[in-house]
């Protein structure tokens, strides 16, 4: 033990000692008995106040060492384990652990556990309400139990005990209750109120560093959800088409989640040397769910657009697919089409997407609003096909709800009317400038107000010089 | 931006929902699936949703009134919408569900026809 550390209260007391010894030592040489005695009697109570004192002087060193070890260790084993150690030099006990609230707030986990069997299952199942422990989550008071038998909370976890202290363990952040240092002894009445308040200060301690690992945990845990999330996005991504210019075509796509990840796609590929087959599709929902069910139906349609010819048809079995493998209440909006570039048509079907729209060249504008339900919200459903001119110099804008429906600052949609007195400005354009013009517009009329739902558009020209 | 309120009357064997404000998925409207498919397992066939004091529906609340649609036909119930708005109306054309949900114009005609 050092002993050069020593408080005003304690140097003053030792002088005391000293002194009434220097005054003893006169008495004796003097011979004078009757005093001797009553000094005696003094020195012993001055000497049990310093005795007591150099006690307090042992817990305030145990206590800067914990605080020392909690600058240095690592993981928060090592941390309680030092405290754990510390203590067992001021407290006896022949088992301690040090219980931790799982974030369920109903179930309690054993953090650090010295002197038990570790595979007792009344030990690692413990729950808020239930046993010594359990109580004292419940409460946020300490307990002396000085013979376990009598306690109508007690649960043997440990053969041998017979008393046990239990003091909770505070958030510093939030006050709560975020734990328990528990104690337990073969002995009766092993525990004493001044047990309990050294216990409460190595209590806190371990609460700081308890918390502390759980935000490191925590952020590591919200980072790794990031960077799966950033891959998620640059997977989803990829899945859209390049922008091209492919069969005398000019395309031009754009996809903004509201989200890391989103349920809106567009795609486009060749069929033949003269078809062009395109999608617009909107999954119900944001985020993750939504992103997969996405990657479902896109994997699904481009299938069977390879392999059947009807449009009726590839909706029927893509409905088929989504429908045994969503949750109810779960659809898709596509709209599905073919442009033929050498029959000047464009051949669709819209499941419950909002309506497509074709401008032609004298900014006439025609919705594309023939199909059926939506895919996937029930077991059958029939998908009529339309067929409509499309000539070079005509344009077809596809779009999802994030666009119509972007919200201003005071509650007011987009609309699909102000889309189109829009789009009728964008003859001659390219399917690019078309495109950010759209978005421009749809920015600068929310306002800078964040997007509340994805948002996708797709423009296919149909350039003039070919022929 | 969920849905604020929504609460269940009975009339006789016809269960009608009131729904109000925004329809949006969240957990409200899973409350509404839910209590639909409590009431399906009690027994009731007959569902009536008022929509007349919603004032949006966004895709995930289409989804909840699909999901009720078809937990009601699944067990050969009927459900009916009523009070449309002219905005949900027009969504319901778009999505073409006005061809799958059956509506009235208001609550009394539709507890006649449910």
């Amino acid at each position: 033990m050092r002993r050069f550390f020593r408080s005003v209260e304690e140097q003053a007391l030792l002088r005391r000692v000293v002194n009434r010894l220097d005054t003893l030592e006169q008495l004796f040489t003097q011979g004078q008995h009757e005093e001797i005695l009553q000094a005696l009697e003094k020195l012993r109570a001055s000497f049990d106040a310093w005795n007591s004192a150099d006690i307090e002087r042992q817990h305030n060193e145990l206590l800067s060492e914990v605080a020392l070890s909690l600058s240095r260790a690592i993981g928060l084993e090592d941390i309680l384990s030092h405290i754990v150690e510390g203590l067992a030099k001021l407290v006896p006990f022949d088992a301690a652990g040090v219980f931790i609230v799982e974030r369920d707030g109903k179930t309690i986990a054993a953090e650090y556990l010295r002197g038990y069997r570790r595979d007792s299952y009344e030990l690692v199942h413990q729950k808020v309400g239930e046993g010594i422990v359990g109580r004292v989550v419940e409460t946020g008071k300490t307990m002396i139990v000085n013979d376990v038998s009598q306690n109508p909370y007690y649960i043997a976890a440990r053969k041998g005990t017979r008393s046990e202290l239990a003091v909770p363990m505070f958030s510093p952040a939030s006050g709560e209750v975020i734990g328990v240092f528990n104690l337990e002894s073969n002995n009766l009445n092993a525990y004493t109120v001044e047990d309990a308040e050294l216990v409460s200060t190595l209590a806190a301690n371990a609460a700081v560093a308890i918390e502390r690992e759980q935000i490191y945990h925590r952020l590591i845990y919200q980072q790794r959800i990031q960077e799966e999330l950033a891959l998620a996005r640059r997977i989803q991504q990829s899945l859209l088409p390049a922008n091209t210019n492919v069969l005398g075509l000019d395309i031009y796509g754009l996809s903004i989640p509201s989200e890391q990840v989103g349920g809106d796609y567009y795609d486009f590929f060749t069929l033949s040397h003269k078809d062009l087959a395109f999608v617009m599709s909107d999954v119900v929902g944001k985020g993750i769910p939504a992103a997969i069910i996405m990657a479902g139906v896109r994997g699904s349609l481009r299938v069977e657009a390879r392999t059947t010819y009807s449009i009726g048809q590839i909706l029927e079995h893509v409905n088929n697919f989504v429908h045994s493998t969503s949750q109810p209440g779960e659809f898709v909006t596509i709209h599905y089409g073919v442009v033929d570039v050498a029959n000047f048509q464009i051949t669709y079907s819209n499941a419950g997407h909002n309506p497509a729209m074709l401008l032609n060249k004298q900014g006439e504008i025609q919705l594309l609003s023939q199909g059926g339900v939506p895919i996937g919200a029930f077991p059958e459903g029939k998908w009529t096909e339309s067929i409509v001119p499309f000539h070079p110099g005509d344009t077809l804008l596809l779009y999802t709800d994030g666009v119509t429906e972007a919200e201003n600052p005071k509650g007011q949609m987009f609309t699909a009317k102000r889309l189109m007195s829009l789009l009728q400005t964008c003859v001659g354009k390219s399917a690019k400038e078309i495109i950010q013009i759209i978005q421009q517009e749809v920015v600068a009329f929310t306002e800078g107000k964040s997007f509340a739902d994805d948002m996708t558009l797709l423009a296919i020209v149909f350039e003039e010089q070919h022929r | 931006m969920g849905m604020t309120h929504h609460t269940a009357k009975e009339f006789g064997e016809v269960v009608v929902f009131y729904l109000k404000g925004k329809l949006m998925g969240g957990p409200e409207s899973s409350e509404v699936a839910e209590e639909i498919r409590n009431y399906i397992a009690s027994g009731t066939r007959k569902f009536v949703i008022d929509l007349g004091d919603v004032d949006w529906i966004n895709s995930s609340g289409l989804g909840m009134l699909i999901g009720g649609l078809t937990s009601v036909r699944n067990v050969g119930g009927t459900l009916i919408l009523a009070r449309l708005t002219e905005k949900i109306e027009s969504l319901l054309v778009i999505t073409k569900l006005s061809t799958v949900f059956e509506t009235c114009p208001t609550v009394e005609e539709a507890l006649t026809k449910v």
